[in-house]
């Protein structure tokens, strides 16, 4: 990962004056960013950091002293003494017309734009642009593109500002998108009709400064002005990205990317922002316990409790077994694991086993390999061990990047849950070897192994989604998905980062830390935190870098001992080294609940319809 | 050495003969194009007879500074459009604190001449000549400047429908390289220098020098920003020289005959000869070569049989190609066929593409049918130039009709001054200046037209 | 006869107002339409034909173009029967000037894709209620989440 930008040192700097006013800037900034560090707004569209500099949206249009024209400031090198005049009566002639030529083609469609609140064009016509229009011939209408089930088309909105297409080439990797025509008849589209192939595809939505690109599944759901933003974290992969999660009411709307340039930049992947349709469905909402009949049957908490006190009871010592699934919080792991210790149980086994090799970014953390991409682009060289993989960027043999004093062993967990659990030293104690479960508690956990949940064994499941582990359950207590708690998870490269609670807990269901605090109390082995404030201080206790938010930590589990224990000591395995994550789009219970992430799923097995 | 001079660059002080006060007649001895109209043996045998590739060596092995100073010296500036001093462009250290010309001391990067035969200007036909009737001109112009620049190779893009230039352009190449003109050791000078054929598929966004590169390198012929500009990232990122065809074409003969004889001809500032191509209500449309500063009537009159119907049923001329802002008549009476005079009276030499109309011409539509030619060659890449000539367009077909308001008029004329200067290249100007020149020259016409149609219109409605 | 009465119809015509008040009673003298169009209009007029409704359509040609045919609702007492709603396609272009037949004497064939007409039932028990309204039968699910239903034994 990327450091954070060091301040450039003073001899680096240039000073440039911005309406009368000096600043400095580091070499090799452009009038732009020159303008940005003056705390100057100029407007634009095709600029964007992160992407390469087309210059083509003119809006940009600043004076520069001694030049005759106006300058396209995202283009133009900051030089040092230049002076640079971004409010005089030149610039506002030059920005009112490119507004105007901006707008003779954009449909006056706002009302039913979903853009509409959270528009470039939008704000900037007001701020910079003229107050009316001298266009009175016929407008330009263009066919919509189907880009796939994520990216909504309204080609005429157009403005033709190819972030969209520099964003597909430069950051995702795909050359799918690309400008067709030329002049008034020139398009922005797929070159044949064809889904954007991308797990990144749906950040060109964020990109857009218009409505040209916007969210398919959530069109025409919400207005942007009624939602409300929490700032929380990812847990569809283990990066943990940095989202806004936008809800109104009880309902999560929309997932958006939040900047983070240690993480995630700004960019997510396509799980992350559209698995969020799957958080109203399938949803435990009230506990279940298995009745006479043999079926899950709706119970009140205190009956539901007593029967999984009653039936985890049953269990002695190592027969009892905890299984923390893969989007399991610190903090209710920590309170299992307490729960669990104090029934006098001496380990417990963690859920996901760590891939050390054998890895796919692109499909467990595509916004890590597009990272990755830019790395390899910089001459950086790569290299996989395990089944080939399309990564977007070349690989090399891996002999030639092992090389003696490699300092390259870092681990790319595949689950959110993953990193966190193994951090407390969630990994079977020696003595739970061997011995077969008669009780299991599924925290959240669908992906257990068979063998770890024997067919005799009572399962109590605390999870917010039914799945196979609510199906198999004997008690199921409701728990809460990631956008409705307070949860700490830590991501691949050991950061502790908190999601924040966006909405409640549907129904009955409850903060996970919270149901087994309540367990321990009806087993008669009460937990001694009562606030989340108390987990915490637990929290810090078992593992003191979980405290120390957004902070990069060398994960300790990497230790010999924990290596040893965990079973890395084992044979080599027979199969061939491969990700374990086969399917991008489903791979924990919300994501496959998620009817978004299945119409992705149908989509690219078919990427071009009409063949 | 350095080509940079003191600083400033004052081509008047090269200029050693009397001033001249009158211009044109040139005479047959003083042509460089002698085979301009294909009378001749266009390929090696006929062009060695016409004193093409004689002693080239000696030329060559000169140096790039001599070249450079020489070609200074003669006061050439760049046949394409834009007038740019051709020594200065091909100094390849010449103002390198604007970085915009070829840097002198190689980074590793091997340097590039492309010439530029993508001539699409409407009423421009001065390239294609030299290019099927001259070829030989152009490529041993090709190696003199790729010396001067201090290139390894150079290519020629050739417009699309040029098909038979391609073609003996190709076949020039080739007997150069049998010759043992081309390639390695070229001339026997010791230098290494290969030239290559390159055609577009016509489109009139690829005569500018960075789509033009854009182009070269197959992508879409799209401009790109500037700076950085092509002398220091050209083609395939390498310090890049793009040269009109002409321009190349001559710089052998300039050599051979000297500066001197060069800056002979023509005002200050704008010396030598010149191809003027006369197309429209001209008796004999023609290309000819002659000498710079020509007044404009004497040009019509001597080369193209004078206007039809007489010099009193001229109305107006396009001096320099479909981009520069139209003169009317009386505009036309006196004026010099130069950069500077041209400049004077608001419109350019361009392309030395002179368009004459007489009285029978409908001027609006005839702009109207040249801003159709911008919209549809328009890449689309930037803001102003995509919808702005579009809308240019829409306007000028009603105004063609006079189907428009009076106020209508104004509002054109602000809508290219919100095109002209605001775009990635020149296009946007050049869409622009004809609309202007037309506003600024034939306004009354304009509003008489509307007039017309309004009171039209309202004896139909009664 | 109060004082206005006589003076309405000493102003009218005995006639006219005998029509008026037998069409739409004493309410002729409250509700302005209804004596707009019985008293000024009516003398004179022939009634071109009835629609199903009952509504009667009259026809007075030498009277001002746009004046020259109305309707006078079956329900005219009440106000709420003085639906425009109620007059049928055919008769609606013929009061408008659309088309100079005259509907009674014609066999108009009814579109496939014409609904019946029921005027307005704006106030009615039968209006328009929105999604998620009380009075609609189908009672909109407010939950904003569905539950997982576990598979049966």
């Amino acid at each position: 990962m990327a450091a954070q930008a060091a301040p450039a040192p003073a001899d680096d700097l240039i000073e440039v004056t911005v309406d009368g006013k000096p600043v400095k800037v580091p070499k090799g900034s452009n009038v732009l960013q020159a303008c940005d560090a003056a705390g100057v707004d100029v407007p634009r569209f095709c600029y964007h950091q992160r992407l390469s500099i087309a210059g083509n949206c003119r809006m940009c249009l600043v004076e520069v002293e001694k030049s005759p024209k106006p300058v396209a400031s995202c283009a133009m090198p900051a030089g040092p003494g230049m002076n640079i005049k971004t409010s005089t009566p030149l610039v506002k002639k030059a920005r009112e017309g490119v507004m105007e030529f901006l707008l003779i083609n954009h449909p006056l469609d706002c009302p039913i734009c979903d853009q509409g609140g959270e528009c470039d064009l939008q704000d900037q016509a007001m701020a910079f642009g003229s107050d009316r229009s001298r266009f009175t011939e016929v407008k330009r209408a263009v066919v919509d593109k189907n880009l796939g089930p994520l990216v909504k088309t309204v080609m005429t909105r157009c403005i033709h500002c190819t972030r969209c297409v520099r964003f597909a080439k430069e950051v995702a990797g795909v050359e799918d998108l690309g400008m067709t025509g030329r002049g008034r008849d020139s398009e922005i589209g797929t070159y044949v009709e064809r889904m954007l192939t991308s797990e990144l595809s749906a950040n060109v939505i964020d990109l857009c400064p218009v409505g040209a690109l916007t969210a398919k599944p959530s069109a025409f759901t919400f207005r942007n002005w009624e939602l409300a933003s929490t700032e929380s974290v990812d847990v569809s992969d283990a990066l943990g990205s940095a989202i806004r999660v936008d809800a109104r009411g009880p309902e999560v709307f929309r997932v958006t990317p939040r900047l983070n340039d240690a993480i995630n930049q700004e960019w997510i992947s396509d799980k992350a922002r559209f698995q969020v349709d799957a958080l109203r469905l399938q949803r435990l909402s009230q506990p279940l316990v298995r009745g006479a009949g043999g079926g899950l049957e709706p119970a009140t908490w205190p009956r539901a409790l007593a029967a999984a006190a009653e039936g985890l009871a049953r269990a002695r010592g190592h027969e009892l077994r905890g299984v923390a699934g893969r989007l399991a919080d610190v903090e209710s792991v920590v309170a299992l694991k307490d729960l669990l210790n104090r029934l006098g149980l001496a380990g417990v086994d963690g859920a996901d086993s760590v891939l050390l090799v054998g890895t796919d970014p692109r499909a467990e953390a595509p916004v890590l390999n597009a990272r990755l991409r830019a790395l390899a682009l910089a001459g950086v060289p790569f290299a996989s061990i395990g089944a080939p993989l399309d990564l977007t960027f070349p690989l090399l043999a891996a002999g030639d990047v092992v090389r003696e004093g490699w300092n390259g062993f870092a681990v790319l967990a595949d689950a959110a849950g993953t990193v966190g659990a193994l951090d407390l030293g969630f990994v079977p104690g020696a003595g739970a070897r061997g011995v077969a479960p008669r009780a299991v508690y599924l925290l959240g956990a669908d992906d257990y192994e068979e063998g770890d949940v024997p067919a005799d064994a009572f399962v109590v499941y605390q999870g917010h989604h039914g799945e196979r582990g609510a199906a198999r359950a004997d008690v199921v207590l409701p728990g809460a998905a990631y956008t409705e708690k307070f949860g700490t998870y830590v991501n691949a490269e050991g950061r502790a980062q908190s999601t924040k609670a966006a909405v409640g807990p549907p129904g009955a269901a409850r903060d996970d830390w919270k149901v087994l605090r309540a367990l321990s109390e009806v087993m008669g082995a009460p937990l001694p935190y009562d606030t989340l404030a108390g987990v915490r201080a637990r929290l810090a206790e078992v593992a003191p870098h979980l405290a120390r938010r957004g902070a990069l930590e060398p994960p300790l589990w990497l230790g010999a001992d924990a290596l040893g224990v965990g079973g890395a000591a084992g044979k080599p395995a027979a199969d061939p080294l491969a990700t374990r994550v086969t399917n991008f789009y489903q791979t924990d219970a919300i994501s496959r609940a998620s009817k978004t992430m299945a119409r992705c799923v149908r989509a690219r097995q078919n990427p071009v319809p009409g063949l | 050495m350095a080509c940079g001079g003191e600083g400033s660059i004052n081509l008047r002080a090269y200029s050693s003969a009397p001033e001249k006060t009158s211009f044109g007649g040139l005479e047959d001895k003083d042509r460089i194009f002698t085979n301009i109209y294909g009378r001749h043996d266009p390929f090696l045998k006929g062009a060695e007879k016409r004193g093409d590739w004689h002693r080239t060596k000696d030329l060559v092995s000169k140096g790039a500074d001599w070249i450079v100073d020489q070609m200074k010296k003669s006061g050439l500036r760049g046949r394409g459009g834009a007038g740019f001093p051709s020594g200065l462009k091909w100094c390849v250290d010449g103002l390198t604190d604007w970085g915009s010309f070829m840097p002198k001391v190689s980074d590793g990067r091997p340097g590039y001449l492309v010439v530029n035969g993508d001539e699409s200007e409407p009423g421009t036909c001065k390239d294609r000549e030299i290019m099927r009737h001259e070829p030989h001109k152009l490529v041993e112009g090709c190696l003199i400047a790729g010396t001067a620049m201090r290139a390894r190779a150079g290519y020629i893009y050739v417009r699309g429908e040029f098909v038979a230039e391609r073609l003996a352009l190709q076949r020039a190449i080739d007997e150069a390289y049998a010759a043992g003109y081309l390639g390695r050791d070229a001339c026997g000078s010791g230098k290494d220098f290969d030239l290559a054929v390159h055609w577009g598929a016509g489109a009139y966004i690829c005569g500018e020098e960075t789509a033009l590169i854009e182009s070269l390198e197959g992508k879409q012929g799209k401009p790109r920003l500037k700076p950085p500009f092509p002398a220091n990232v050209g083609l395939y990122g390498c310090p890049t020289t793009v040269t009109n065809v002409e321009t190349v074409a001559v710089s052998p003969t300039i050599l051979r005959r000297g500066p001197e004889w060069f800056s002979g001809m023509g005002r200050k500032n704008n010396h030598g000869t010149k191809l003027f191509a006369i197309s429209g209500h001209v008796n004999r449309p023609v290309t000819v070569e002659e000498e710079m500063s020509i007044p404009l009537r004497e040009l019509i009159e001597r080369h193209a049989g004078g206007v039809r119907g007489g010099w009193d049923n001229l109305l107006a001329v396009i001096p320099g190609g479909s981009s520069v802002p139209l003169l009317p008549k009386h505009a036309c009476e006196d004026v010099l066929m130069d950069f500077d005079a041209l400049k004077e009276r608001q419109s350019g030499l361009g392309t030395a593409a002179v368009i004459v109309m007489n009285k029978s011409t409908d001027v609006i539509e005839a702009i109207a049918r040249l801003s159709y030619f911008y919209k549809h060659e328009s890449c689309g890449q930037c803001t102003p130039c995509r919808e702005g000539t579009s809308w240019l367009y829409d306007v000028m077909t009603r105004m063609k009709a006079g189907d428009a308001r009076l106020e209508e008029i104004d509002m054109l004329w602000e809508l290219t001054k919100q095109i002209e200067g605001h775009t990635i290249c020149a296009l946007g100007d050049a869409a622009a200046w004809p609309v202007q020149g037309l506003i600024r020259h034939f306004r009354p016409l304009m509003e008489q037209r509307i007039e017309q149609a309004a009171e039209e219109l309202q004896r139909i409605a009664a | 006869m109060s004082g206005v009465t006589k003076a309405l119809a000493q102003g009218l015509g005995k006639q006219t107002w005998r029509e008026a008040v037998s069409n739409g009673g004493w309410k002729v003298l409250i509700d302005g339409n209804l004596g707009s169009t019985l008293v000024e209009h009516q003398p004179g007029a022939t009634l071109v034909g009835t629609d199903k409704h009952g509504n009667r359509y009259f026809e007075k040609m030498d009277t001002q173009v746009g004046r020259n045919r109305w309707v006078v609702y079956a329900k005219a007492s009440d106000y709420r029967g003085q639906d425009p709603a109620n007059v049928p396609a055919e008769w609606h272009g013929w009061l408008h000037a659309s088309v100079d037949v005259n509907p009674a004497n014609h066999d108009f064939t009814a579109p496939i894709y014409a609904s019946n007409i029921v005027g307005n039932s704006t106030t009615t028990v039968s209006r328009y209620q929105p999604k998620g309204s009380w009075f609609k039968e189908h009672k909109r699910n407010w939950l904003k989440y569905q539950t997982w239903t576990p598979p049966k034994a």
